[in-house]
């Protein structure tokens, strides 16, 4: 809420041009990593902007055009504005934690600007319980902004009564706990309702659809407290909405983009009925455009089934983007004084006149909203009708912890490669089955202890005469009592022979389809460094053809096979192949360093 | 060889020299209002007055911008002394007689005095044109009154959504103090009257709990509605000061209206100082043309200035601004803090 300015001392005026100058060599080469927009020029106050993924290009084109404005000259100095992306949910946990490591994250921002303000207020109660002041400022303005929505392909939303009837998540809650499925609404060929969510440790959407359950649940539209959250009903209400869940996805990239393919294919109406995501989703969505990035060679294509946003009728939030200008120990006078300069800049119209052509909301009341964000992209510019209060930062935070508990079960076979390349360096002395086991310990106390997981590694001959390919280490169990044994197993892994890819892939979807918990969400984790190694199955068509036939149209037992390419050598394309063939995604580690991210990242789906 | 030295200690001396001052200014610029600056002229200002330090801040003053509520708090509990982190106070009344009455309360010494009303704005409501219409229909004889305005606003089904900024901003307190003198149609009210009356309790309480947010992410309730539209508020209590410009500028085509419920009440800006040698200097300062320009430009209505694009001539503001004293302001804050959980 506080702002400060110092008036200019009046000895300062003499010194005018050594200050110019010295203002800018004692801070130019602050941040030497490249950056989305070059080095910093010598000389100039560089301004690290942490920016949430979605708007990562439009700030980047809009810090270039900054770069080189007159505003970043002003009053004789320098300011230069470098952009990173970095997920609004990891961004927070970082910052909580004083940014400790700039070689792994890169450099310590000056700005934060997370999807929303929701994220400013976890951080600063996670700084608040220890005993630290806030770094998130309250007066930050947002940048932009884009409603949570619920999309749903139109034949869907229609059949509940959209857009002439409100709906609600009550009414999805109904749905998903009918026997009848879809039956209910006179299409059984859809089968059951199922949604599709992200995880409110890492997504704003994810974060926003939760709190907009709670709302619902109590039938309030702000001033969400702790006693509600804790209310047996509430929690009730809560694990209703969780167990229509597919399967969760660190991002809702995963979703749109599986929508996409399947729309392709025609089964866009049986993969998922819903799923949260920011109306500036379904804009790229029904542009053909499903992540909203235009990669050299695409050409958008509009789906054959285009999405349309339902705003919950119980109200939704808004993801504001805030600008927040750190009050962090690292944050001095000319970078917070540059970091204003470029927030000013970002709100002029012109600028904001960019925000809209991405299909987002302005965050300057002087600029029309207009197209995309119209009818005719499955959007519609006069809802929401309802805007719910951000709830304060405990009751946001206990919210995500309570998640952890209330979330649908997972049933994960984790798959891992023990072939002989991952015995390979990958740096400081470690091998990439070293750091690969690291992640995936660490990675294992994502999973609640009711999950049930059990683990697998591969490679040729190391399994029984049944299954040579193949070994089970730990048989399924709650995850609660298999933590350590997994943990101790992961650790004592050795490399071996050659790697039976197509196999094990197969062998391991088949098994959780025997095995199908209707009560969980059922996947294979599999990671591996290479490529398929194993003369006795080389048939990759053949292995596809196996895992779609059992993931499209109407599947009783859907099973997800998520992948991990790790290393450079890792056949990322058949990895994504693979996994796209049952509707789930594959993760890119081929820098192992990564890999610990990695892991968090696919665990996130579970 | 020697010159080139020479030449080259110079050089490191002024670099050296001049990384020094600029130590010192970052320092100066980063400290807010604390300490004395050196001899700078301290100026705070309450958060709807900002436009003034941001204009005074480049030249004439050590400004800080803050809530009034953050301000008086700090004010109230000062040490015997007197307030010693500022000369000058920019706030509307009566928040330095809020003050003034705290630190008696603590035995502390008046250290304030407020000198003569620099600008004024009226409070409004900035309204979507087919919640106008609801309104009208509910008020007796289809006028507006900050009366009405709290009875449509607190009504459960929501037909108006109600906004006003939190209690501790000074536009907020304004606002609910509006609304009060109009549920008992005066001004001249005393504790027992809001203490012992359930009837406005209960009123209060319904309209307090029906405003969706008191901190809107937008910064105020009037930029909340022009970007999120009737999802945040339907009718929203502030000064003409801010909801004039920001209405006028918008691009929305369904743009909110701009009325003035009766009775017209304003808020009042003063310079509270603290006396002493620097009185003179931060009342100069803020009486300045830099100053009142300031104070004009961002839409109050200065004697002498010519008003801010947007801001009309009508309607007339009255002699007194209409708002019950400070000691019935003072207990609206907590009472409205109290009601609104």
């Amino acid at each position: 809420m506080r702002r400060s300015r110092a008036g200019l001392h009046s000895t300062a005026v003499l010194l005018t041009l050594a200050l110019a100058m010295t203002a800018c060599t004692s801070l130019g080469a602050g941040d030497s990593g490249g950056g989305a927009t070059g080095d910093a020029p010598r000389g100039c106050t560089t301004v690290g902007v942490a920016s949430s993924p979605e708007k990562f290009e439009l700030l980047t084109t809009l810090a270039t055009r900054f770069n080189s404005s007159k505003e970043a000259k002003a009053g004789g100095k320098c300011a230069f504005v470098q952009v990173k992306r970095k997920s609004s949910g990891a961004a927070a946990s970082i910052l909580a934690d004083g940014w400790p490591n700039e070689d792994a994250e890169g450099p310590r921002p000056v700005i934060w600007t997370p999807s929303a303000s929701t994220w400013g207020a976890v951080l600063n109660q996670r700084l608040e319980a220890k005993g630290q002041p806030p770094m998130a400022p309250a007066d930050a303005r947002p940048f932009m902004l884009t409603p949570l929505v619920i999309a749903m392909p139109k034949p869907m939303a229609e059949a509940l009564g959209h857009p002439a009837t409100p709906v609600g998540y009550a009414d999805l809650i109904k749905l998903a706990q009918d026997p009848a499925g879809w039956g209910a609404k006179g299409h059984p060929e859809w089968g059951q309702f199922k949604l599709g969510k992200t995880n409110p440790n890492f997504s704003t959407s994810a974060l926003s659809a939760t709190v907009g359950q709670y709302y619902a649940a109590t039938a309030k539209v702000r001033d969400l407290t702790l006693e509600d959250v804790e209310n047996p009903k509430v929690d009730a209400f809560n694990r209703a909405v969780e167990s229509s869940v597919v399967h969760y996805g660190d991002i809702t990239l995963t979703f749109l983009n599986n929508w996409f393919r399947n729309d392709a294919r025609g089964t866009a109406l049986t993969y998922v009925s819903a799923v949260a995501v920011e109306e500036k989703s379904v804009i790229d969505y029904n542009r053909g455009n499903p992540d909203g990035i235009t990669d050299p060679g695409e050409r958008p294509r509009p789906p054959k089934t285009p999405l349309v946003a339902v705003y919950p009728k119980e109200g939704t939030l808004f993801s504001d983007n805030p600008v927040y200008i750190l009050d962090a120990p690292w944050v001095r006078a000319p970078e917070k004084n540059a970091a204003k300069a470029f927030e000013q800049f970002v709100q002029a119209p012109e600028n904001q006149a960019e925000v809209v052509k991405a299909g987002f909301r302005p965050g300057n009341p002087a600029v029309p909203v207009g197209p995309p964000v119209e009818a005719a992209a499955g959007v519609d510019p006069q809802q929401p009708q309802t805007a719910l209060g951000v709830p304060s930062p405990p009751v946001l935070v206990r919210l995500i912890d309570k998640w952890g508990q209330q979330r649908r079960e997972a049933k994960v076979l984790l798959v891992i490669d023990v072939s002989g390349s991952m015995g390979d360096d990958a740096g400081n002395g470690q091998t990439k089955l070293d750091l690969a086991k690291k992640a995936a310990v660490d990675a294992l106390s994502q999973f609640k202890d009711t999950d049930a997981i059990g683990l697998r590694t591969f490679s040729t001959n190391v399994g029984p005469k049944e299954h040579p390919d193949y070994v089970d280490l730990v048989p399924f169990g709650p995850a609660g009592a298999n933590r350590e044994q997994i943990a101790t197993k992961i650790r004592n892994l050795v490399p071996t022979e050659a790697t039976p890819l197509y196999t094990v892939a197969r062998d391991s979807f088949r098994e959780l389809k025997g095995s199908y918990d209707p009560a969980r969400i059922n996947a294979v984790l599999l990671l591996t460094d290479g490529q398929n190694e194993d003369p006795r199955n080389n048939d990759l068509e053949g292995t596809l053809r196996d895992l779609r036939t059992g993931s499209e149209g109407v599947s009783t037992t859907p099973v997800r096979l998520f992948t991990i390419a790790y290393g450079s050598r890792a056949d990322l394309g058949v990895l994504r192949r693979l996994a796209e063939a049952t509707n789930a995604a594959a993760y890119d580690a081929s820098d192992p360093s990564t890999i610990g991210n990695v892991f968090t990242a696919v665990v996130s789906n579970f | 060889m020697a010159a080139r030295l020479l030449a080259l200690i110079a050089a490191v001396a002024m670099v050296v020299g001049s990384l020094a001052v600029r130590s010192g200014l970052d320092q100066s610029s980063g400290g807010g209002g604390s300490g004395n600056g050196g001899g700078e002229l301290r100026l705070v200002c309450a958060t709807e007055l900002a436009a003034v330090c941001d204009a005074l801040g480049k030249t004439k003053a050590k400004v800080l911008v803050e809530p009034a509520g953050v301000t008086a708090a700090r004010l109230s509990t000062d040490s015997p002394t007197g307030p010693a982190s500022l000369d000058g106070w920019l706030v509307p009344s009566p928040w330095p007689e809020i003050v003034q009455s705290a630190r008696k309360r603590s035995g502390l010494e008046p250290q304030l005095k407020a000198g003569a009303t620099l600008g004024r704005s009226p409070l409004v409501l900035a309204v979507w044109p087919d919640r106008l219409g609801v309104l009208r229909q509910r008020c007796a004889g289809g006028q507006v009154t900050w009366r009405c305005f709290g009875d449509v606003g607190g009504q459960p089904a929501a037909q108006v959504k109600p906004g006003h900024a939190d209690v501790d901003e000074a536009v907020g307190l304004a606002t609910v103090g509006a609304a009060t003198a109009g549920f008992f149609g005066r001004t001249d009210l005393i504790r027992a009257d809001l203490e012992d009356n359930d009837e406005y309790r209960s009123w209060l309480t319904r309209l307090e709990r029906a405003v969706p947010t008191f901190r809107p992410t937008s910064g105020t309730a009037v930029r909340d509605m022009l970007l999120k539209g009737p999802a945040a508020f339907d009718a929203v209590g502030t000064t003409e000061a801010e909801a004039a410009p920001l209405v006028a500028m918008a691009a929305r085509p369904d743009k909110p209206v701009v009325i003035y419920p009766s009775p017209v009440t304003t808020v009042d800006v003063v310079l509270a100082t603290v006396p002493g040698s620097r009185a003179k200097g931060i009342s100069a300062a803020v009486g300045s043309d830099t100053g009142l320009d300031a104070l004009a430009g961002s839409g109050w209505r200065v004697p002498q200035r010519r008003p801010a694009k947007a801001i009309p001539s009508q309607p007339d503001l009255p002699a007194a601004s209409g708002l019950p004293d400070a000691g019935i302001l003072d207990f609206l804050r907590t009472l409205s803090k109290e009601v609104a959980r």
